[in-house]
């Protein structure tokens, strides 16, 4: 290595880590390295749009355990002037069942605008999918953002068709087992007839 | 005049789809009529999409509302301002822009008066697009139930007086054989046929399943919740009355489960794949079919399965999981016959239909020996329902197979044409479940009609305010009151009619019991539940089913036009007016089946004409009574479940 070479690599080097140091301090974590699995850090992004506003809802950890504590951090943009939304905004969060049920888990509750982003944390109960609600006002009017979660492992369609399989196909031996029994019996009780 | 009897309900179902046509012959779906600039397709008052053939317009500051019917335009006309611009999607208040709240749902926006409102439509917004349709007006109500108390009591005294009587019973011998005609016969005997009838609906539910799994969870977007819940569900009924037994030939859960347990698509095969067990004694009725429909619609209504593609998929997958099961370790279709909801609900109806399964000549099967249709031949195999098919006398059992018109060595075996309700008329054995069952479905299609309408929203809003516990046990609660209250209400009337009876020594000989006329009645209420049933899907098949159209080009919600049609507009195919009048139609020919059947039943029991009325009256005034529930409930302002599709 040259020392030609050396500033443009120390460069390089700083603004590598000012850029992940600005990522995490953008997506409201705390240091991927204070974490025991850095560097992959269980993040759920989830970008949305209204109006003027660009919005990203993120979440540590990205799929939480039910019990556990999720910090859930909002950040809205203005795109025109490049300005944060400095009001307060509401979260609702429900969890949603199979045929269209709803329970509400966290009444609508107010977020102030605390620096750069809205922040709060939301204890998910159980095991299933849930819908965190958004309310902030866009051009004068209220409005309602949703963002899907998901807490735990919820049985997924494709776990519930793959288990029926499983269970169905365990069944089909079974009744093969049976049927290769009997025909051996049969054959014992002619052959000793 | 026989063959007119035969004649009459292919008749009235080609007056029915004429009706149709007339009201569609100058409607272009592709191309809508073009609007004029104001003119809106949709009702503002009960934001119903209308068809603006139907000519129900007004002007209003220089644009042109079209309305379902003149109620909406009266409505529109008394205050515009109340139904024009920006209202709440819960209470239905008048707002401005500036004071109003917003929720998005299908990529539009709705407005809201409250934080409160905006709350409880987010949670469900699926249940704020359900347009109220009006029911029947008043005028026709009251005239229908004049005439129908006319011809109740009109038909009952004046029988005696009349020339004509009703026939004892006895077999019927107005009947159109349709296998004498030679190609028809050979195309019911080519064993592919079936099977090529089921692939095809194998495939339809392979496309219900998919969607309903993998496709969009908005009921809007997806084709799952209107193929099953309007299409298929309603229109059962209607080809039940035409044409039997149609779709236990074409089930689809039956031929999955058929194929893998035989592993043949057609040919016979004596090897299955299953163990061949007799089905458990204990439950040879249809007791646990019938607990299947309950407990179906129970999930149905009470967690709105009908607009869950995921819910309807699943509930369509347990359906041939049973089926599957049952075929491999039951013999036959044992599943079929004690075991399926809808071959058990559809068998009932199937009493009514106009086709029959039947030995052409009880002679011919007197002489034969070897009863193949019993014990299978060669080439086609034995009833797969346990039924005798040389003496079958009712439809209930036959799943229209085919099977005994291929084993018959003496080709005895037909299909025919016949009467409506001709099994009413038969003297057989009536069996206490399926009495129990017939009772159910006149307190089922009244209780699901019910679910419908704005009182059951109050009803339930109220019953949870009351009561501490949660509203699926409200629901469920009141679920159970209502279906038992009219098979209490009939309880009670026969206890009424027996009682009467047990006074007169000439009626006394041949009643046999409480038990006896309790189960033998509860036949005559079928066709009263299946007429409103009737009433009931057509209102579903007619308004709500066209948007079939725009989403069979993107069944999954996936942004697909496969055929082009996803744009069409298709609006309802009669208007309110003429769906009225059909409705009330249905439900006085099912009054008067009724009538005739309870007359037939009552000719069983006593000997003459005065025990005849004695016995007939309480069982009567039932009738009537159950008659003019079915007005009531079509009188009723209707939540149509797929408005929000």
């Amino acid at each position: 290595m040259s020392i030609k070479s050396t500033p443009a690599l120390a460069s390089i080097g700083v603004f590598v880590c000012l850029s992940c140091a600005s990522a995490h301090h953008i997506l409201g974590l705390p240091h991927y390295s204070y974490k025991e699995n850095y560097p992959q850090v269980p993040t759920l992004e989830y970008p949305a749009k209204s109006g003027p506003y660009e919005i990203l809802m993120t979440c540590y950890p990205g799929k939480p355990n039910p019990g556990e504590s999720a910090n859930l951090a909002i950040y809205i943009k203005d795109e025109t002037s490049d300005q944060p939304y400095s009001h307060p905004i509401q979260v609702r969060v429900l969890q949603t069942f199979t045929f269209g049920r709803n329970r509400e888990v966290l009444p609508a509750s107010p977020v102030p605008f605390y620096e750069h982003p809205h922040e709060v944390s939301v204890t998910f109960p159980d095991d299933g999918e849930y819908v965190v609600e958004l309310t902030m006002q866009v051009e004068g009017k209220s409005e309602v953002i949703p963002f899907l979660m998901v807490a735990g492992e919820p049985s997924a369609t494709v776990s519930v068709l793959v288990t029926v399989g499983a269970a169905l196909a365990v069944f089909l031996i079974v009744i093969r087992a049976i049927r290769i029994k009997r025909r051996r019996r049969a054959a014992q009780l002619e052959t000793a007839s | 005049m026989n063959r007119l009897k035969v004649f009459f309900p292919y008749v009235f179902f080609a007056a029915l789809i004429g009706i149709v046509v007339a009201c569609n012959i100058k409607y272009n779906m592709t191309r809508p009529p073009a609007l004029e600039a104001g003119e809106k397709a949709i009702d503002p008052v009960c934001r119903m999409p209308v068809n603006v053939k139907w000519n129900v317009n007004q002007k209003y500051e220089g644009s042109t509302y079209h309305f379902c019917t003149w109620r909406c335009k009266t409505l529109f006309a008394h205050d515009p301002n109340e139904h024009l611009g920006i209202r709440c999607m819960v209470c239905n208040e008048s707002l401005t822009l500036d004071q109003a709240l917003s929720a998005v749902y299908l990529e539009r926006y709705h407005y809201l008066c409250s934080e409160a409102h905006r709350s409880e439509f987010k949670s469900d917004p699926a249940a704020y697009f359900m347009h109220r349709m009006w029911g029947i007006p008043d005028w026709l109500y009251y005239l229908s139930i004049a005439l129908m108390l006319v011809l109740s009591f009109g038909l009952v005294e004046g029988v005696k007086h009349l020339r004509w009587r009703p026939s004892r019973p006895g077999k019927s011998t107005d009947r159109i054989d349709l296998l004498r005609w030679r190609p028809l016969l050979r195309l019911c005997c080519w064993r592919p046929l079936r099977f090529v009838l089921q692939f095809l609906m194998v495939l339809a539910f392979i496309l219900i399943l998919g969607a309903g799994f993998f496709g969009h969870p908005n009921p809007a977007l997806n084709i799952t919740p209107l193929l099953t819940w309007t299409l298929w569900w309603c229109g059962l009924v209607v080809l039940i009355m035409f044409a039997g037994k149609a779709w236990c030939t074409v089930c689809p859960w039956d031929a999955l489960a058929g194929w893998m347990e035989r592993l043949r698509l057609w040919k016979k095969t004596d090897e299955g794949m299953g163990l061949g067990l007799p089905w458990p004694r204990r439950f040879r009725n249809i007791a646990l079919a019938t607990v299947l429909f309950v407990g179906l619609t129970w999930v149905e209504l009470a967690f709105g399965v009908t607009l869950s593609p995921l819910g309807t998929a699943y509930l369509g997958l347990a359906m041939l999981l049973m089926a599957i099961v049952c075929a491999f370790l039951f013999e036959r279709k044992s599943f079929c016959r004690y075991g399926c909801l809808v071959g058990r609900v559809s068998g009932l109806y199937a009493l009514f239909a106009g086709i029959e399964v039947r030995a052409r000549s009880r002679e011919v099967c007197g002489q034969c020996k070897t009863r193949e249709c019993v014990r299978g031949s060669a080439t086609a195999y034995a009833c797969p329902t346990f039924e005798k098919p040389f003496q079958m006398q009712t439809n209930t059992y036959c799943i229209q197979c085919t099977e005994c018109l291929q084993a018959c060595p003496h080709d005895n075996m037909t299909v025919n044409l016949r009467p409506w309700g001709a099994d009413l008329a038969e003297d057989v054995n009536p069996r206490r479940d399926e009495a129990y069952l017939c009772l159910l479905m006149l307190s089922i299609s009244a209780f699901h009609g019910l679910t419908m309408t704005p009182i059951w929203r109050q009803l339930i809003d109220g019953l949870d305010a009351l009561l501490p516990w949660s509203r699926i046990l409200s629901f469920s609660l009141s679920m159970g009151v209502l279906l038992g209250l009219p098979v209490l209400v009939y309880a009670v009337l026969v206890w009424i009619a027996y009682a009467v009876t047990q006074h007169h020594q000439s009626d006394r000989s041949r009643i046999r019991c409480y038990r006896a006329y309790f189960i033998h009645y509860a036949y005559c209420l079928l066709p009263i539940a299946l007429f409103y049933h009737l009433a009931h899907n057509l209102e579903h098949l007619l308004m709500e089913g066209p948007k079939v159209v725009a989403r069979l080009s993107d069944p999954f919600g996936w942004n697909w036009n496969l055929f082009g049609t996803v744009s069409w507009h298709v609006p309802p195919l009669v208007s309110l007016d003429v769906l009225w009048i059909l409705q009330v139609v249905l439900v006085g020919v099912g009054h008067i089946y009724s009538l005739w059947a309870a007359q037939k039943i009552s000719t069983r029991f006593f000997p003459d004409h005065e025990g005849t009325t004695r016995g007939q009256f309480p069982i009567l005034l039932g009738m009537i009574a159950f008659s003019i529930l079915s007005l009531w409930l079509l009188k009723q302002p209707m939540e149509m479940r797929s408005s929000a599709m």
